[in-house]
């Protein structure tokens, strides 16, 4: 199975059900700080 | 309107209208339990809640404050920061982004160097998606559609060709 999310302009492909359609307002309720970013660059 | 038995993990169970899907279920028992589930497990399975129940299932209501749910957030975090990233850099081409044990990231890569004074600047784009409340939607494809979707994105496009169409 192959599923495609999409979400305003942007879609994305991923193998299986692996994406799990929840609203924004939920994902805003589960913590204020989305992440604390480490980047890294090759 | 013909019914379905759901089976719930306290060894409770409900006769729903066929096609019923998870997040129904959950506001039929409590607006509260909708507004705080992520996910349901269906026989076993993880499953989002617009998924449809046509026929007798056990299910598991996933919250949003479990483990599970967490991955549930996690995977959608990671989703509105590809997005980001695409909103404010050029020539970006997306990897994978999945979700790991203590968190989450997506491989992309760029046509110019980001630095790390350039994450304050994604995470509030990703608050600004956020805000924006679109409505995710989850659809399935064949590979063959997939790769006419992704054919200009060569990374993406790699990946699709390595899914099997199959469960």
């Amino acid at each position: 199975m192959i599923s495609i999310y999409r979400h305003g302009e942007f879609v994305d492909v991923c193998k299986g059900n692996s994406i799990f359609p929840i609203s924004m307002r939920k994902t805003k309720k589960a913590g204020q700080s989305l992440f604390t970013g480490c980047l890294w660059v090759d | 309107m013909e019914k379905i038995q759901i089976r719930f993990p306290d060894g409770r169970e409900g006769s729903y209208p066929r096609g019923i899907s998870l997040e129904e279920v959950a506001q039929s028992i409590s607006p509260h339990l909708r507004k705080n589930a992520a996910a349901g497990i269906v026989n076993e399975k993880l499953a989002d809640l617009k998924s449809i129940l046509q026929e007798d299932a056990s299910l598991e209501l996933v919250m949003l404050k479990s483990k599970e749910g967490a991955e549930v957030i996690r995977q959608t975090a990671a989703q509105v920061l590809a997005q980001s990233i695409k909103r404010l850099f050029n020539g970006v081409n997306l990897g994978t982004g999945p979700v790991i044990e203590n968190g989450f990231y997506y491989d992309a890569e760029l046509a110019e160097t980001i630095s790390v004074q350039d994450l304050a600047k994604i995470e509030k784009e990703m608050k600004k998606i956020i805000n924006e409340n679109f409505q995710i939607e989850r659809e399935e494809v064949s590979r063959k559609d997939a790769e006419r979707m992704f054919k200009e994105d060569a990374l993406k496009l790699e990946q699709v060709s390595g899914f099997s169409e199959g469960k």
